[in-house]
């Protein structure tokens, strides 16, 4: 069934509402894993000062990964990012210099480097990519398929939007973009 | 000087009757360069030149000129986001839209916003003139609106995603805005806080 949603999404560009309705119904099969994970991966970046972004990050996605091969999902397999620490931390470390740095340029620039390498973790999660093989290719993904993948941020920056209304709302609209861009992932990297 | 008769001989025509002239427009779009370089540039430094001269006169040229750039890159950063988003966007809707037609589009219905930059040269101070400033702001926007549904008409898209369709559209607007908005204010204000 999991194959079939794949294959059927795989076709043409990406429909925004598809995708949106198979984020949510993974969501909400495991719900609590979810929540916690997220939490887990935000407090943990914010205490290290970023330094464990990366690795929990690409940890995060292989448990949605799992989840959308009709896999077992446990809380557990975020620390599998870690088996790919390394390359994690360096690309969060090149991501968030090569932002900052194009910042200073009014900030604009900025944006575009981040909206550009922002599937990165992707590679690194799925295909043990390093992290300047990871930032290429999620750079040449993103140029071939620009509209679709600003059209995922601006649901997923809405979405948060709404999340923030409620104090507690981005426990849940961050797994839940996060769940729609690794879907989005998959259609426009196959 | 022939350039900005073309600007201005477009914009009226395009507020007098924006269906007639976004039909001609999307049926044959300009090079995108082009387009951004005689029409939409002056049309978005607007503000920026306001906002920059109101702080002149003020006494502020160093506010003045963190306003207006910071103004100019958030208007030209919406423009070039709503027309990246909008042929995915059409998508969805079952409507056709290349992207040079949706630079065109995006341009044209931010046009009465745009123009409404021009008083920004008005102090805020007052209440009373900074109500009919937002006033004026929210009847660009919503004229800004209908030139986009006139725009999806002249497409055309199906009629009965024309309303949806132009929905959505000033839904993913506002998220770029809003989005744009913060950053730069965080920016900004890091900007003034270094060099003072």
């Amino acid at each position: 069934m999991n194959t079939a949603a794949n294959a059927s999404m795989n076709a043409g560009p990406i429909d925004i509402v598809a995708v949106a309705r198979r984020a949510y119904a993974t969501f909400a099969a495991r719900p609590i894993t979810h929540v916690a994970a997220a939490a887990i991966v935000v407090g943990a970046s914010v205490l290290t000062v970023g330094v464990l972004a990366g690795p929990l990050t690409v940890g995060y996605l292989l448990l949605i990964d799992a989840q959308l091969d009709g896999g077992d999902v446990r809380l557990d397999q975020l620390w599998g990012g870690f088996e790919l620490f390394s390359s994690a931390l360096i690309t969060w470390l090149l991501l968030t210099g090569a932002t900052l740095t194009a910042s200073v340029f009014v900030v604009l620039p900025g944006l575009v480097v981040a909206l550009l390498g922002g599937f990165s973790f992707w590679f690194v999660a799925h295909r043990q990519a390093s992290p300047i093989v990871a930032l290429k290719a999620s750079w040449s993904l993103t140029r071939r398929h620009l509209g679709s993948v600003l059209l995922l941020l601006v649901v997923a920056v809405g979405l948060n939007f709404l999340g923030l209304l409620v104090v507690i709302g981005p426990l849940i609209t961050l797994p839940l973009a996060t769940i729609m861009a690794s879907i989005t992932f998959r259609q426009l990297a196959s | 000087m022939y350039r900005t008769m073309n600007v201005i001989q477009d914009t009226f025509r395009l507020l007098r009757s924006p269906r007639a002239a976004l039909a001609a427009e999307l049926a044959a779009p300009p090079l995108t360069s082009v387009f951004f370089l005689v029409q939409v540039t002056p049309l978005v430094t607007l503000r920026a030149t306001a906002e920059l001269t109101r702080s002149f006169l003020m006494g502020t040229p160093l506010v003045g000129f963190v306003l207006g750039l910071g103004s100019f890159v958030l208007q030209m950063g919406l423009w070039l986001g709503v027309s990246l988003v909008l042929p995915p966007l059409a998508q969805q809707f079952r409507t056709e839209l290349s992207e040079p037609q949706a630079f065109v589009l995006s341009a044209r219905s931010l046009t009465p916003l745009w123009l409404v930059g021009v008083t920004g040269i008005v102090p805020l101070s007052v209440p009373l003139v900074m109500l009919w400033s937002r006033g004026l702001v929210l009847v660009a926007v919503l004229y800004g609106l209908w030139i986009l549904f006139q725009g999806f008409a002249a497409l055309p898209a199906r009629r009965s995603l024309q309303v949806p369709l132009t929905v959505a559209t000033a839904a993913a607007a506002l998220v770029l805005h809003t989005a744009l908005f913060v950053v730069l204010g965080i920016g900004a204000n890091v900007f003034i806080f270094l060099i003072s």
